[in-house]
């Protein structure tokens, strides 16, 4: 099942606003941020400590809800939906990545990678197929019967990507995926990353510190107490450019 | 999918799991034992019961309301052929004898006690709910003689070969006097038998009570559980035929057994409820510790798009996998527990016994599911609080826990 990329925005959010209470207190997160993510796009976001970079990929990922504004995932408003149908969103649409890893460590990294296909019901050749095209993809063939605690950062961080990707998702949400590895790994990663974004056309968004990501993204954009702050389309030329390894 | 990610989150720390599994296959085991000697105490009080009255027994309807007048309460030949007829149509039916029981003095010397009499046919013993323990039994063609309980027999100093004289009203009502020759002394399965009843042919019963008609069959089955079809049957046909007659069984009649199973059934009922609490709660700690400990890791299976009835699925299953695994074990342990008492000779004495007997446990696979189900269910309801808190988590503040 493969899906097809769809004309308009991959995602579109119209002045979402996020605020927690805490206690007495309220903290606004988000103060009114409009974004949009093309189909292809690689968008990178900065932003110091506690501006708001995890609260705003947990709404744009459906896993948690804004406070108000309006949010469309693949032209869906996800505003009414229900729980059972933002994890059938979740599952089948959006790529999640973290910062640290977040496998599940009974499984091998066959298994993890499988895992989504096996809540979508995909049968068992294809599932063998998939997993094993992607495992090849991001050169994890040989600890595919590896549990996580057996991996290192960088593999770690592969396997999450594959399990974000098994689904043929359009749309990968990356919350600092280079924040636990070092650099010679980190951009081993965003290479992968860059060369899925340009192969397969899938978008990604990654919060992060790393002023790195930057030279790897299409647009960089600046996330600065719950709004983002500048828009820039980065230069063809600007771009790293690394061989998919 | 959900079982094989259950069975190794189980496994995943060996030390809270084998406690876990410990706590179930201790309660299991203890149940399973207790449950062992329970089933093994019924059957013998139900087989002893058995012995003692037949499986049912047939008489007027008079005798079971106690009616004073002697003469209302008997049989005479035609009823009594009558309920022969039945009884040899009912295939189930392995023997059949008339009974004539009396009340009377049993004077030894100077000392005299309530004796209550069973005439019985020494031909046609269906029977056996005594073991001679001096003397002889009651022999076929020979009357004038008379087999007591032991118990009676040591109260009066009596010994076979004795001659000890009944005081009894005859059925006219005018009063009677025998003399009759100790053969045997017997023992029984319930003390009063022991104490307070003696056996004498029939005919002599019938001489001592001057009549020739007998109060009740006592009725033999081939086996225990048709004892309520046979007397669903026979309940019919003696109502329909309006000849008085009534039935009881064995369970109406033997009242020690009620009394002894009502309080088997409560220990076990009472063990069974002590096990069940200690599983739940041992196993709730567990399964709470290993959820705080999996937060953030159902945080994201929940935000790669696990539904949350799927989550509380999976810790349900793990619950249930320690159940299933802690009681199978616990049977193990329980057939341990079984031998260990079986070999012990540790002896016990029963309510209403006469002496001690050696404590046995029926080890019958039969008396396993009880106590798997007691530990599966009590690992289920105990690991429905944390599979509900898990499965209701909001995923963001499950995945910002650490
Ligand atoms: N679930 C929550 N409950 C209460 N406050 C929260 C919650 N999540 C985030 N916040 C607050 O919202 C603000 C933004 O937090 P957020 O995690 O989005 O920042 P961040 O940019 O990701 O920071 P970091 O770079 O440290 O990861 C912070 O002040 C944080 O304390
Ligand atoms: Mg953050």
């Amino acid at each position: 099942m493969t899906i097809q990329a769809t004309a308009g925005p991959v995602v579109e959010a119209r002045d979402l606003v996020k605020h927690y209470k805490t206690g007495g207190e309220t903290v606004e997160a988000l103060r009114g941020v409009d974004f949009r993510v093309d189909s292809g796009d690689f968008v990178a976001i900065h932003g110091p400590s506690g501006s708001g970079k995890t609260t705003f990929l947990n709404m744009v990922g459906c896993i948690d809800k804004p406070t108000s504004g309006e949010l469309l995932v693949y032209g869906q408003s996800t505003a009414t939906m229900s729980e059972g149908k933002l994890a059938t969103l979740r599952r089948d649409r959006i790529g999640l990545v973290f910062q640290v890893f977040n496998l599940i460590p009974v499984l091998s990294t066959y298994e993890n990678i499988e895992y989504p296909l096996l809540l979508q019901g995909v049968p068992r050749r294809q599932r063998q197929e998939r997993v094993r095209k992607l495992i090849e993809a991001v050169g994890l063939e040989k600890e595919h019967r590896r549990r996580p605690d057996k991996l290192s950062g960088g593999q770690r961080q592969r396997v999450a990507l594959a399990r974000a990707l098994i689904t043929e998702t359009h749309l990968v949400l990356a919350d600092e995926p280079t924040g636990n590895l070092d650099t010679e790994t980190s951009k081993r990663i965003l290479g992968i990353m860059q060369s899925l974004n340009e192969n397969r056309d899938v978008a990604f968004v990654v919060v992060t510190h790393d002023p790195m990501v930057g030279g790897y993204a299409k647009r960089t954009l600046e996330i600065c107490d719950g709004r983002l702050s500048r828009d820039d389309v980065a230069m063809p030329a600007d771009r790293i450019r690394t061989e998919a390894s | 999918m959900w079982l094989k990610l259950a069975l190794r989150n189980v496994l995943r720390s060996p030390r809270r799991t084998a406690l876990s599994l410990a706590i179930i296959a201790l309660g299991t085991g203890m149940l399973f034992a207790v449950n062992g000697f329970v089933r093994y105490m019924n059957t013998g009080l139900m087989e002893g019961t058995i012995e003692q009255y037949g499986n049912l027994q047939i008489a007027d309807a008079d005798l079971w309301a106690r009616a004073e007048d002697r003469d209302e309460t008997l049989l005479d030949s035609a009823r009594a052929a009558q309920a022969a007829a039945w009884l040899d149509e009912q295939p189930e039916v392995s023997g059949y004898a008339s009974q004539l029981t009396f009340t009377s003095q049993i004077q030894r010397g100077s000392d005299t006690s309530l004796l209550f009499g069973i005439g019985v046919d020494p031909a046609n013993r269906v029977l056996e709910g005594f073991e001679i323990v001096r003397g002889e039994d009651l022999q076929p063609g020979e009357s004038g003689t008379i087999m007591i309980g032991r118990l009676l027999a040591d109260n009066l100093e009596i010994v076979p070969g004795d001659y000890v004289t009944l005081l009894i009203a005859t059925v006219g009502g005018s009063f009677n006097t025998g003399r009759l020759r100790v053969v045997g002394v017997f023992r029984a399965f319930e003390e009063i038998f022991e104490s307070q009843f003696a056996y004498v042919p029939l005919t002599t019963a019938q001489m001592l009570l001057n009549t020739s008609s007998v109060d009740k069959i006592v009725v033999k089955l081939e086996e225990v559980d048709q004892t309520d079809t046979v007397a669903a049957a026979l309940r019919t046909t003696l109502a329909d035929s309006g000849l008085g007659l009534e039935l009881r069984t064995w369970e109406e009649l033997g009242t020690e057994y009620k009394q002894t199973k009502a309080m088997f059934d409560f220990i076990l009922g009472a063990v069974s409820l002590g096990i069940f609490v200690l599983v739940f709660f041992s196993i709730l700690e567990v399964l709470t510790m290993s959820f705080m400990e999996r937060m953030r890791e159902v945080g994201t299976i929940r935000a790669i798009g696990t539904k949350r009835k799927h989550v509380f699925r999976l810790f349900l299953t793990e619950g249930v996998v320690l159940g299933l695994i802690g009681g199978m074990i616990g049977i193990f342990v329980g057939l341990g527990l079984g031998a260990l008492v079986n070999n012990s000779g540790v002896g016990w004495m029963p309510p209403g016994s006469v002496e001690e007997i050696p404590m046995l446990v029926a080890l019958a696979p039969i008396g396993a599911i009880a106590p798997i189900v007691v530990a599966i269910l009590s690992t289920l309801v105990s690991a429905v609080f944390p599979a509900m808190h898990a499965s209701r988590l909001r995923v963001v503040d499950a995945l910002r826990s650490s």
